[in-house]
């Protein structure tokens, strides 16, 4: 299973705070836009589409491009604003 | 990292700069100058110039991670610049206006170290940790991005291979 996280305006838009997914046939982070498909409201596919957020897999920022394995950790991370 | 010598702290409570002070004082006792820089919380909405005010920020962080990054930029800037003692605090949670909000404090031999520590690690801070900030306040909520202005200032610590912190390259 592939445990996903997301935070702030990216979780207010998919309405929880962390989601599960087999990895299934997925091979690659990107994979996991269509494997959120049914599972997430649209805006929040529709804000992850043009890919602009960052991506972590087991705390570490991943490329979309990145390899995915499975029992990783991927956090979906809108721009960062601390300090 | 080794406990005293560079110590990173997230945490909802708010802190004292002059325990701060005297703790890096006494950590660091080789140390000629001591930086520390306070970051607090703006009363106006950073959207644009209107005075709406805020009530407070709403700050959230991906815990492991934060700690792993804040960890791996004060490593840099040590590699970089080289200091006794460093130590970062960010509160998370609700805080609100003209409370602190971030501390970075530097010890060093000589001055420029501390002060281009305190900076480095400051400017990585803003645009590498994995922090979020949201206004609430007049306008109702709304959750802030990554600046430009912040990836500028990041950006002029690029020039040397030592500085380069793993961020995936993404479009802002």
């Amino acid at each position: 299973m592939i445990k996903i996280l997301f935070f702030a305006h990216l979780r207010d838009l998919a309405g929880v705070s962390q989601l599960e997914v087999p990895l299934g046939d997925m091979t690659h982070v990107r994979d996991l836009l269509k494997g959120l498909e049914p599972l997430v409201p649209k805006p929040l596919i529709d804000a992850l589409s043009d890919q602009t957020a960052m991506v972590s897999v087991d705390h570490k920022y991943a490329g979309w491009d990145a390899p995915l394995m499975d029992n990783v950790e991927v956090g979906i991370l809108p721009p960062v604003s601390g300090g | 990292m080794s406990s005293s010598k560079c110590t990173v702290v997230i945490q909802e409570k708010d802190f004292d700069v002059g325990t701060e002070y005297a703790q890096a004082c006494s950590e660091a006792p080789r140390a000629g100058a001591v930086v520390f820089f306070v970051g607090l919380v703006r009363d106006l909405y950073d959207l644009d110039s209107n005075d709406d005010a805020i009530d407070y920020l709403e700050l959230e962080h991906y815990p492991g991670m934060t700690e792993r990054l804040c960890d791996e930029i004060i490593e840099q800037a040590d590699q970089r610049f080289g200091f006794d003692y460093a130590r970062v605090i960010h509160r998370v949670g609700k805080i609100y206006a003209s409370e602190q909000i971030v501390m970075v404090a530097v010890a060093s031999r000589h001055r420029d170290n501390a002060f281009q520590a305190s900076q480095f690690i400051m400017d990585y801070l803003k645009t590498r940790a994995t922090f979020w900030k949201k206004e609430v306040g007049a306008r109702g909520e709304n959750w802030l991005g990554r600046k430009n202005k912040d990836l500028n200032a990041s950006k002029r610590w690029e020039t040397s291979p030592t500085s380069q912190i793993e961020l995936s390259e993404t479009n802002e």
